[in-house]
């Protein structure tokens, strides 16, 4: 975390108007990605972690949100940007990959001419013969064996690692600064999955693209980040590089969330974390994690973000 | 077909599979979403069938639980035969529990009426005897028993798991089909719930059949594990040792590919060569491994047609032509 | 103090949509019309067998909102009545429609097999004839009386349900709570009925407001082909007819029970709607 950031998330705080009432979704989430850096965001379902990234990427947003805070880009505010600033940044220094990649490639369109209009939205005076040669090029580049013949097919033809490798290729195609990438390949296989992360880190460190990874799955987090954030109910409560967390964890809550994890040792059955996940309408004050923490004490409703080490912080009364 | 038999483990056989076979018609094409499956479910125990979507895992535990007809091939319970068309009795004996938390209760009904269907089909209590009933199973999963008359809801995906899994016990099953249980779950939602059939397996003698892609699960609760590939066993055996000795090379591929969270773990994964090259050509069905377009690991007697099971151990099989081999335990 | 359904999370949602609301608003007044007609019209008599001769085809006036008829009968009391018999046909072909459909719908969709084929082997012949087409012959062959009316209709009507169903109870039959009640050893009645149909009530229950503006418009079409209602009872349909006979001169005749069809069609939609996207969201 050296230099400036290319990405910086900013004290930012996302509200819903609902049924039941005004949901906190985000509780002043800070976050920094410097250039060509891995960092992973993990939590459980519901902490925040995809309302991130779509605020992020500008696809949140809705007549009953409200979205306070900034997202830094190389400077820009990207929270003020209107939907036509907006195209000429989604794909080209910032784009996305998702979760369930038959679901995010158009099922009428050929993948060769998915990928030549993402490559003519960034580079707008390639010619279609030109974009098309690109399209083929860059997927020889991730080996695809039989490039013609799969710019030629249709996603639903393709299986889900080819098209999962398409949709990689595809967001990377005109070199852009930032990936944002929501749990990539988790709905397929592991073994594809894995295939998915390999060729993740390889392109990006090919073009030196940031990637902020959005997970819940902390071997994911370790055999990918490089840094990472741990998010709970909304807030940010570790920070640290990889190997620091995994080896001296200090929020009860990472704590407990690397023991609900089952481990290949076969050391017994992992331990679960009692309690449940605050109602968003009515959290509890200050560290939203205190009711389920095994340290709870009274100072605990306004815990300071302590930093035991440097670039290792900590929102919690412990501290260290 | 001859095939050596695994002797994990001392307890009668409950469920004994025998080549099973079950073809699906697409198009004009037969695809075998099982090309000839054998094992042994012995009472008490734990079997784990792993594989990747479409090995025919699911499809397997839907001929266990009669809601499917095989192709050819035979069910035995007890030593007697099976099929989709059983007595109530039967069907008493063998429950499951589903994937999705969202999906496997009925959105419309409460958890009274969820509950109270396999009670009311399977004993004769009265309206006011199946109401305590309810209420007891519900403790027993750790659901409050005032949470009755709420519909799934109002309750979290750990809680709405809970309650099938409270719907699998009504009946007083032997046999419990676990589908993937946990897999839609947060990990420390998870860890709950596999606590919980850890402690009902024993308290009520029950036998599980555990279908499931995660082999972190399957090392920390199964006592045996028939890993399953486009509808062949590949391998199978006693837990430690498909873990710790991986003879297939499908086996392990799918180890390596594990994302562990310490150094320890990292160390038991078998290594894989993960730009090696391989066929990436489909063979006719029937003609080969069926793992031979991903294999970099093949060899010249790899396409000659399906390679059976061959025992390692007396308690591990696996159907490699290349294995790994006795000595290539995995890096320590 | 306020009824629960107003502090609901259903209601919630209907609220969100201003239209849907006025649409509810617009039903609830005409409902309010037809039932309290007798109460509410300036002259009750007018809706039966009535004459004046000395008071026909008169203009809008203080007396007569609505104008008069051609045998001095008040309009505005014969559409507030025309209400009534709207949204009884309304009430009574789709009562016979939608529960045939559903089950036919239900019972083809999951069980399969040849009884599939049969059933929706029929329904596809019943959709492939134009409606209109469909009631005019049903009414050519019975004798045109209000109840073969309805049941022309009705016939008309219930392939739209069981087609619905069908696709539906499809696309459940394989749903896990299903498949959980299959392995406990539940009937094949209390899966359709029990499990499966409660799923689809609110799609059929929308359908069912939205079919109801159509149903009434059809009506009204076949009464202005002279196919439907006898007189003197009071249809929408028919004043629209026997008044399009004296136009421009007596503009009122058609105009104000048009207009009457218009708002009862548009408030069933409307509402409609708001039911579509109250059930759409969430679960």
């Amino acid at each position: 975390m050296s230099a400036e950031p290319i990405l910086a998330v900013e004290d930012l705080h996302l509200r819903i108007r609902q049924f039941e009432g005004e949901a906190h979704i985000l509780n002043g989430v800070s976050l920094r990605l410097g250039a060509g850096e891995r960092v992973a965001l993990v939590g459980e379902s519901g902490c925040g972690k995809s309302s991130t990234a779509l605020i992020a990427m500008g696809l949140m947003n809705s007549g009953n949100m409200s979205v306070d805070g900034r997202v830094m880009l190389e400077g820009t505010d990207l929270l003020g940007l209107g939907e036509r600033e907006w195209r000429n940044i989604r794909g080209r220094q910032i784009s996305m990959v998702f979760q369930d990649p038959g679901a995010a490639l158009n099922p009428v369109f050929t993948v060769g001419d998915q990928l030549a209009t993402a490559i003519r939205r960034g580079d707008p005076g390639t010619s279609l013969a030109e974009a098309q040669e690109r399209a083929a090029e860059a997927l020889r580049h991730v080996h695809v064996v039989d490039s013609e013949r799969v710019l030629a097919s249709y996603p639903f033809q393709l299986s889900g690692g080819l098209n999962q490798r398409i949709l990689i290729t595809m967001a990377l195609v005109n070199r852009p600064r930032v990936v944002v990438a929501d749990e990539p390949g988790s709905a397929l296989d592991v073994t594809v999955q894995e295939q998915t992360l390999r060729l993740m880190k390889a392109l990006t460190d090919e073009v030196g693209a940031a990637v902020l990874l959005i997970t819940h799955n902390l071997g994911v987090v370790r055999t990918f980040a490089q840094r990472v954030y741990v998010m709970y109910s909304g807030t940010i409560v570790e920070e640290a590089e990889t190997a620091r967390l995994f080896e001296t964890p200090r929020h009860p809550y990472t704590k407990a969330l690397l023991a609900a994890v089952p481990r290949l040792t076969g050391e017994g059955l992992p331990q679960p974390i009692p309690g449940q996940v605050p109602d968003y309408t009515n959290p509890p004050a200050g560290c939203r994690f205190q009711p389920r923490c095994p340290h709870a004490r009274a100072d605990c409703v306004d815990p300071p973000f302590a930093e035991p080490e440097p670039g290792h912080r900590v929102r919690c009364v412990l501290g260290d | 077909m001859a095939e050596p038999a695994v002797s994990a483990g001392k307890n009668p056989v409950l469920i004994r599979i025998e080549d099973l076979r079950r073809d699906f018609t697409v198009g004009s094409r037969t695809v075998s979403a099982l090309a000839g499956v054998s094992l042994d479910i012995r009472r008490g125990q734990t079997v784990a069938v792993v594989g990747e979507s479409g090995s025919g895992k699911t499809t397997l535990g839907n001929q266990i639980l009669g809601i499917d007809q095989p192709t050819s091939g035979r069910i035995l319970f007890e030593g007697r035969e099976i099929t989709a068309t059983r007595d109530t009795d039967m069907r008493r004996r063998i429950q499951v529990v589903q994937q999705s938390p969202y999906t496997t209760l009925n959105p419309k009904r409460s958890l009274r009426q969820i509950l109270d269907l396999p009670i009311a089909i399977h004993s004769n209590r009265s309206r006011r005897e199946r109401r305590d009933r309810v209420a007891e199973l519900l403790e027993i999963v750790g659901v409050p028993a005032d949470f009755m008359e709420r519909h799934p809801y109002m309750l979290s995906g750990g809680q709405r798991q809970r309650v099938a899994l409270a719907r699998a016990l009504a009946p007083e099953p032997d046999v419990i089909v676990l589908d993937e249980p946990t897999s839609s779950l947060d990990v420390s939602v998870q860890a709950r719930i596999l606590q919980m059939l850890v402690d009902l397996q024993s308290q009520y003698q029950l036998t599980y059949l555990f279908i499931t892609h995660d082999l972190s699960v399957v090392r920390n609760i199964a006592d045996e594990v028939v890993v399953l590939y486009r509808g062949y066993v590949v391998e199978r055996g006693a837990t430690t040792e498909l873990f710790s000795n991986p003879q297939h090379r499908y086996n392990a591929m799918l180890l390596s590919s594990i994302p562990v969270v310490s150094e320890p773990e990292e160390a038991l994964k078998p290594s894989w060569d993960w730009d090696g090259d391989v066929l990436g050509i489909e063979p006719s069905v029937g003609a080969a491994c069926p793992f031979l377009p991903r294999c970099p690991h093949a060899v010249a007697l790899c396409d000659q047609g399906v390679p059976p099971l061959v025992a390692a151990t007396p308690t591990h099989l696996h159907a490699c032509r290349n294995p790994r081999g006795p000595g290539a335990a995995c890096r320590e | 103090m306020t009824p629960a359904i107003f502090n609901s999370r259903a209601w919630y949602r209907y609220r969100s949509e201003p239209l849907a609301v006025f649409g509810l608003g617009l039903l609830t007044v005409i409902v309010l019309l037809a039932v309290l007609a007798p109460v509410l019209t300036p002259y009750p008599d007018h809706a039966g067998r009535f004459v004046d001769f000395g008071n026909t085809s008169q203009p809008p006036s203080s007396r007569h909102w609505f104008g008069t008829d051609l045998v001095g009968r008040d309009v505005l009391t014969r559409v507030v009545y025309g209400y009534r018999i709207s949204l009884m046909i309304g009430f009574v072909v789709l009562g016979l429609a939608a529960p045939l459909g559903v089950t036919l719908g239900l019972v083809a969709g999951y069980m399969g097999g040849r009884i599939e084929m049969i059933i929706m082997r029929v329904t596809d012949v019943f959709l492939a004839i134009p409606a209109l087409v469909l009631a005019m012959a049903v009414l050519g062959v019975l004798e045109r009386t209000l109840i073969n009316g309805l049941l022309a209709l009705a016939v008309l009507w219930w392939p739209w349900y069981t087609r619905m169903v069908y696709n539906q109870t499809r696309a459940l039959r394989h749903e896990e709570f299903v498949v959980a009640a299959q392995v406990v050893g539940a009937s094949h009645l209390h899966i359709l009925f029990r499990e499966i149909l409660p799923n689809l009530l609110p799609s059929v229950l929308t359908k069912f407001t939205l079919d109801l503006g159509f149903v009434i418009l059809v009506a009204s079409a076949l009464s202005f082909l002279g196919l439907g209602v006898e007189p003197p009872t009071p249809d929408l349909g028919s004043m629209v007819a026997e008044g399009a006979s004296y136009q421009p001169d007596m503009w009122w005749l058609p105009v104000f029970p048009g207009l009457a069809i218009l708002l009862v069609v548009l408030a069933f939609n409307l509402v409609g709607d708001g039911l579509r996207s109250m059930f759409g969201e969430g679960r």
